[in-house]
């Protein structure tokens, strides 16, 4: 219930954001080309930090592939 | 229609102008191809904090495991339309870790821990290749297999991104594939089984969207089936269902705050599965530059999570069944606090790094019937390197 409630709100999020898009030009991206702006600046940081929640926490997944093995303790 | 093909002439060239410039590229979310080798090195320490002995069954204080990690990438161009990336990790593990929980004398859960350290070791080895198509796509495969004395892992997986409207939005999607197999290591004293399998399958899709030249947004959903052997192993009393089907929603915003020339992430996972585990994630970083060569980078998460409906505060013979005492099917909530340091002086990056996780059962959202005795508290120090040449 809790998480269907999430999902609904997340859609109307997404649906807002949106709307107000604009199309931004070439020359214009230099701001999100920036590697701070990246979606994962630090590639090992990002597979070790993940790692450690897969073998430490209840849960998993994102956006990508993520890697195998255990590791657990 | 001159004067409109004369206008279109003069701002492709302003456009071409403008791309060779450094820092401008039509390449924003979507991955890019790499131009030149990047070699990357990580050292990772991280301790769990010890136990008190209020909190285990022999009353006396217990160490948890004390990790070193070391991570490798090198990351390359093949040909013209190829690059590789291949990831090396070897992962060192000592101490002790609990067995289960039982009732103590004063008929609260206490941590039966193992007792005699524990020395294991991994090693994990993965590449990705990744071809960049001239239809505005790019295509990946990956391979990788991990291996500890008792467990033994190989992944192989597909992945895809297809950019629309001038890469304004971009597609992605993924299928990979996990066979794993144990080989708990034998102990007369407890009954463990000899060999066991595990196999899943995830399957990913997400899509970014531009929303302006300093905003960008990324949804994502994934879904992942894993059937076999579950449980774990070294526990005294701990059998899972033979099957679990999880599903995660991601949602990943990157804004830049032109005042102070600062990048803000602000990450939020929801995840769900049939264990009826259900969990809230939120990650936000704020990335400060100091200066032209260095950066400044604080940043905290907050992780909630509620039980499994098998979970159990204390181990007991009498249920017939599943049940598992473990803590990571317990409800709790964690904090992390993190500060990061990169300095840049050529073609050469550092970072250093600490992270401090704690977690309790005061920290959850939801209700909390069965607090976990021994939730984690860790302290994570990293140091990387990174050239390019």
């Amino acid at each position: 219930m809790k998480s269907s409630r999430f999902l609904s709100f997340g859609l109307i999020l997404i649906c807002t954001l949106s709307s107000g898009c604009v199309q931004v030009k070439a020359w214009e991206k230099g701001t999100l080309a920036k590697n701070e702006m990246a979606w994962d600046p630090d590639p090992l940081s990002k597979q070790l930090n993940d790692h450690i929640h897969f073998s430490k926490e209840g849960s998993s997944g994102g956006v990508s592939l993520g890697g195998g093995g255990c590791g657990c303790n | 229609m001159q004067k409109d093909k004369k206008i279109s002439g003069s701002l492709l060239a302003l456009t071409a102008a403008a791309m060779a410039l450094p820092g401008i590229s039509n390449n924003v979310n979507a991955s890019e191809k790499a131009d030149k080798k990047v070699i990357r090195y990580q050292h990772a320490s991280y301790s769990e904090e010890d136990l008190s002995g209020l909190l285990t069954a022999n009353g006396e204080e217990s160490p948890r495991y004390q990790i070193s990690v070391h991570q490798f990438q090198l990351l390359t161009p093949v040909k013209d339309e190829y690059d590789l990336t291949v990831n090396y990790l070897t992962e060192e593990m000592s101490g002790a870790s609990p067995m289960g929980n039982v009732i103590g004398r004063d008929n609260r859960a206490k941590l039966d821990m193992s007792g005699a350290s524990i020395d294991e070791s991994r090693r994990d080895l993965a590449g990705n290749l990744r071809y960049f198509g001239k239809e505005g796509a790019v295509y990946a495969g990956t391979l990788g297999y991990s291996s500890e004395n008792d467990y033994q892992a190989i992944n192989i997986g597909a992945e895809g991104e297809h950019y629309k409207n001038d890469k304004q939005q971009t597609l992605s999607w993924g299928v990979g594939l996990s066979f794993d197999s144990l080989k708990p290591t034998q102990d007369e004293r407890y009954v463990r089984p000899k060999s066991e399998d595990k196999t899943s399958f995830s399957g990913v899709v997400g899509f970014t969207q531009i929303i302006n030249s300093t905003t960008q947004f990324q949804t994502g959903a994934s879904l992942m089936h894993l059937s076999g052997y579950l449980s774990d192993p070294y526990k005294t009393l701990d059998q899972r269902p033979d099957r679990k089907t999880q599903f995660s929603w991601t949602n990943r915003l990157r804004y830049y705050l032109k005042k102070w020339q600062s990048s803000i992430h602000l990450d939020y996972r929801l995840y769900t599965d049939d264990w009826a585990i259900t969990s809230h994630t939120v990650d936000i970083a704020w990335f400060q530059p100091l200066s032209d060569d260095v950066l400044l980078v604080p940043s905290i998460r907050y992780y909630t999570q509620g039980q499994a409906d098998f979970y159990v505060v204390f181990d007991d013979g009498s249920i017939v069944g599943d049940q598992s005492s473990d803590f990571r099917l317990s409800p709790y909530g964690a904090f992390t606090t993190g500060l990061k340091l990169v300095t840049k002086a050529g073609d050469w990056k550092t970072t250093i790094a600490a992270e401090f996780y704690q977690s309790s059962a005061d920290y959850a959202l939801g209700d909390v019937k069965l607090a976990h005795p021994g939730l984690m508290e860790y302290s994570l120090f990293t140091m990387a390197f990174e050239y390019a040449f």
